[in-house]
């Protein structure tokens, strides 16, 4: 190897080492530069309304000045001559290094001299020594920058009442939103609706919650398109609720029961399946209960000796026994059959505890699993003379489905032809009483007249055809009646959406703040509140429906022991302040001015109607404490103007 | 090559001690005015009276064997007193005609003691002698004979009656250098060499051809291209406001450095490099060198010499502030 190699080898080691040295000082730039942006991030968003979503970016600007700073360190790979120069000045070699690879290339005698005279200083060119990996001075400053970063983090940041207010609309509105949203998609998947009308409807609300979700609108205008939205909604089911079908149907649909579609005849079935597996007539479930607590004392008292270990006295042998007959006679006279018990008296009288236990478990299981099917028999009972024994009944109780299969039952009779004329007469006396009831359920009457005289007249393909029309008929009543408690559903969200935006309150607080619960949203007695662990658990939906109070006495609500504290002291900006005015079209309206939400529209109702109704209902806030005491003589004043 | 290099810095060291048999002290002035001798230049040295200027010269014209005349510059001196002036002569025909009398110019080593006494007129006579090492007197144009060397003094105080030197003779100057007491102990051994009766006997050590290849070697030295561009940098930053002005220099200076002074800067340095037995110029011989080359090239203002601020000053700034390399190294170990 020449001397000239030897100098280039060395300097380019030392050039590589270099540029690595260059690009771990670029990383510790590129890690002050993120601190310091990540700092000054950090003060801004303590200091102005910036979103969190901030951060995620100044993580990203981080990452990439790290990369970039390592990559701007590394990006160059010195020549040999700039590398000599620095090493000769590193190493004081007055330029010997940079003049010997300068002029190495030129022809003259120097050339060589400076290479020769170069390579005596090469054993001082170690590149390890020269450039030593250590933190840079740079690395405390970034310490200290992150110290600060950090130190920021637990500073509260500031921001403005207004702000906060904006901000916590924009969710309430966003959330409320997609719970519409939600709620419109799943209804139209689960109960697709079976008019246009309601579809549509339903689809506004979705589009609605999208808007919501989507768009950046104010509460009174989310307030409005919500109202916008309810009032078609209302509109769609007032259409719909003023057919008289609906009215029996809704009555049936608020039974307890859990069969309202069965029809007596299933129900007579399955109490005959019942009573089969019973084995006995013994269906009484107080009487059972009376047994069981009977058989739960010898239990305990027979525990109690096992306990003791003391054996059976001859006293408590007869005194068991004589219980143990007294239950048996018992099930004897309701005609239960339980030879554990027969076993359990002789094993008493044998003295073996243990056996005596076994069996009077095992006739305790059986005891339970007669109680059981009694109650399922007692019920199946109430639900059999609930349900409508014939299709008039069935009409008559509201019982659309029940009707529905039992007009279903007769046309498969008529279809099959082997209906004897005494049947078809009893069908058709059965049709005969439907006609009635039949009255509220649109054409099903006519149809039912016209499967009557067919019937009569003995023409059962006819009877069938009419009668298939009638069911029809009752299946779109029941479709539409689906669609008019979808619609209800619907509104009753859309009320609670109006509430939670109005009250600018989250959707799962909506549900618990319900009307005569405790401050914490929580039912019950107790003082103070209580924590608020599990928002929305308790939730009743309000009734849609309207139900008649009058004629009902109503406890006295008026507050006692209230002492009267006057009127209260309000802020001048809090005043209400009144307007006496007439009744006259154009004219001013008396009013009050309260601080609160107001709810513009077109009212559909009488003047004098609506004024009862709120008389009333201010009477009721009122005397429920639901008016500030500030207010409460505004509020009385209003509306006794009214009444004058 | 190495050889002659070796040799060069063995006659260096072998003149400077000669030099010292007789001059106590004075390293610098006295390795500034070899330098600018194997360079080829001028030295204009400057000091108080009795600090051993004119003994400098006129050792170092005793050690080398070269011609050495002396001319004491005074007032009513003349060009014609210094170049020569032709006189009627009778010829051995018996003819008369003119022949020229060459001047004391018209030496190898000339030493032109207390320059600034003489007027401009006169000063302005060396101008040509300096430059082109030649002499035009009576219409021909007469070479002197290398090496040439002008070693100027000058007395900074006692400034009556003096005219200083005009710009132009200045920048001809290849250094100017500031010759300063001596310390005790220099002085006690100038007091010990000169108050005895037996004196050190100068003895020539280097002739005239060995000079000659010297200064050729000199020449011959090789310059990084980083080294040539600080010195260039140097000279550019002495000029006022211009972009590659420090700001030292455009507060206090008039005018900077003429090219001569990088000339300068560069030959000085390669005369160090081998004195040192280096084949190359580094940063540290143009540092070296710097102030004796520009000193006499800045032209202060008013500000400047208001407030006492001198040219070696403001090469201090200009040393201090223009870095050595274009890009500055930004790794360091």
């Amino acid at each position: 190897m020449s001397d000239l190699e030897k100098i280039n080898l060395a300097l380019r080691k030392t050039a590589g080492r270099r540029r690595w040295f260059r690009a771990w000082n670029g990383l510790f730039s590129g890690l002050f530069v993120a601190a310091l942006v990540w700092l000054m991030g950090t003060v801004l968003f303590k200091v102005l309304p910036l979103p969190i979503e901030i951060f995620s970016g100044l993580a990203i600007f981080s990452v990439l000045a790290l990369v970039m700073g390592f990559f701007w360190g590394a990006r160059r790979l010195d020549s040999s001559l700039e590398t000599a120069r620095w090493v000769d000045q590193q190493l004081g070699l007055k330029e010997k290094l940079s003049a010997a690879v300068e002029f190495s290339s030129s022809s003259g005698k120097w050339g060589k001299v400076l290479v020769q005279d170069g390579v005596r200083y090469l054993d001082r060119v170690q590149p390890a020594r020269l450039l030593q990996y250590k933190l840079p001075e740079l690395a405390r400053w970034t310490v200290l920058l992150l110290f600060l970063s950090a130190t920021l983090g637990f500073v509260p940041e500031y921001r403005s009442e207004k702000y906060r207010m904006d901000q916590r609309e924009e969710a309430v509105i966003q959330e409320t939103g997609q719970q519409l949203e939600s709620f419109a998609k799943r209804t139209l998947k689960q109960r697709p609706p079976a008019m246009k009308p309601t579809e549509k409807a339903m689809l506004s609300v979705e589009e609605l919650g999208r808007q919501l979700t989507s768009a950046k609108i104010t509460r009174a205008d989310a307030l409005d398109r919500i109202a916008s939205v309810s009032d078609k909604l209302k509109d769609e089911a007032k259409n719909l609720g003023e057919n008289p079908a609906f009215k029996r149907m809704r009555q049936e649909a608020r039974q307890p029961s859990g069969a309202p579609a069965s029809t007596a005849k299933a129900l007579q079935k399955q109490i005959e399946s019942l009573q089969q597996k019973m084995k006995s007539g013994a269906n009484d479930p107080a009487g059972l209960e009376k047994m069981k607590n009977r058989l739960n004392q010898i239990q305990r008292a027979a525990a109690g000796m096992n306990a003791d270990d003391a054996g059976l006295s001859p006293e408590m042998k007869q005194q068991m026994a004589e219980s143990m007959a007294s239950l048996s006679q018992m099930a004897k006279s309701a005609g239960l059959s339980m030879p554990d018990l027969e076993d359990a008296l002789s094993a008493l009288k044998n003295g073996d505890l243990n056996q005596f236990m076994k069996s009077l478990d095992s006739a305790h299981v059986d005891l339970d699993k007669m109680l059981d099917m009694a109650k399922s028999m007692k019920q199946l009972q109430m639900d059999l003379a609930k349900a409508g024994k014939d299709l008039g009944e069935q009409l008559e109780k509201g019982q659309a489905q029940a009707a529905h299969n039992r007009l279903m039952d007769m046309i498969s009779k008529l279809d099959s032809g082997e209906v004897a004329p005494k049947d078809l007469a009893k069908m058709m006396a059965e049709v005969s009483e439907a006609i009635k009831p039949a009255g509220d359920y649109g054409n099903v009457q006519d149809l039912l007249k016209k499967a009557l005289s067919e019937g009569q007249k003995g023409d059962s393909q006819a009877t069938a055809s009419s009668l298939k029309a009638a069911a029809d008929e009752l299946k779109k009543l029941m479709d539409q009646f689906g669609d008019m408690e979808s619609l209800m559903a619907t509104l009753e969200t859309l009320q609670k959406a109006q509430m939670c935006v109005g009250n600018c309150m989250g959707w799962g607080q909506c549900n618990s703040k319900m009307a005569g619960f405790k401050p914490g949203g929580k039912p019950g007695r107790g003082v103070g509140t209580w924590g608020d662990e599990n928002s929305g658990w308790f939730y009743f939906p309000p009734s849609a429906d309207r139900w008649d109070n009058s004629g009902i006495e109503q406890p006295d609500m008026d507050p006692r022991g209230h002492t009267d504290r006057g009127q209260a002291e309000l802020a001048n900006g809090m005043v209400p302040t009144k307007v006496k005015g007439n009744f006259s079209p154009g004219g001013p309206m008396p009013s009050i001015t309260l601080k609160g939400l107001s709810i513009k529209g077109e009212s559909r109702v009488n003047i004098e109607e609506a004024i009862t109704a709120a008389q009333g209902e201010a009477q009721s806030a009122l005397s429920q404490q639901k008016v500030p005491r500030a207010y409460q003589q505004s509020v009385r004043d209003y509306f006794d103007d009214f009444s004058q | 090559m190495e050889e002659k290099v070796n040799s060069f810095q063995d006659q260096f060291n072998r003149l400077k001690a000669e030099i010292a048999k007789v001059i106590v002290g004075q390293t610098d002035i006295v390795d500034g005015t070899l330098m600018a001798i194997l360079a080829g230049g001028h030295v204009l040295l400057e000091g108080v009276p009795g600090l051993g200027k004119t003994l400098l010269v006129r050792t170092l014209s005793e050690a080398l064997s070269l011609s050495f005349n002396r001319v004491q510059f005074t007032p009513d001196l003349m060009p014609a007193d210094i170049l020569g002036t032709n006189l009627v002569v009778e010829n051995p025909d018996g003819r008369r005609e003119f022949q020229f009398q060459r001047g004391p110019i018209f030496a190898h080593i000339v030493l032109a003691d207390e320059i600034n006494r003489a007027t401009p007129k006169t000063q302005s006579a060396m101008l040509e002698a300096m430059q082109e090492k030649s002499v035009t007197a009576g219409g021909e144009v007469r070479s002197l004979t290398p090496p040439f060397f002008v070693l100027a003094t000058q007395n900074p105080i006692d400034q009556e009656g003096t005219y200083p030197l005009p710009e132009a003779q200045l920048d001809r100057f290849f250094f100017k250098l500031l010759v300063t007491y001596p310390s005790a102990e220099e002085l006690s051994e100038v007091i010990e060499r000169t108050t005895q009766t037996d004196q050190e006997k100068v003895e020539k050590v280097m002739d005239r051809e060995t000079l000659l290849s010297m200064q050729g070697l000199v020449r011959e030295v090789p310059v990084p291209s980083h080294v040539k561009s600080y010195a260039v940098r140097l000279v550019l930053a002495t000029h006022a406001g211009t972009d590659t002005a420090v700001d030292v220099t455009n507060q206090y200076l008039r005018f900077g450095s003429s090219p001569r002074g990088a000339q300068t800067m560069i030959l000085a340095a390669k005369v160090r490099a081998l004195t040192e037995g280096r084949f190359n110029v580094s940063f540290d011989d143009i540092k070296n060198v710097a102030m004796a080359a520009l000193r006499h090239r800045l032209i202060l203002n008013f500000e400047a010499q208001a407030e006492a601020i001198t040219t070696d000053h403001i090469i201090e700034k200009i040393l201090e502030e223009v870095p050595i390399s274009d890009r500055s190294t930004e790794v360091t170990a």
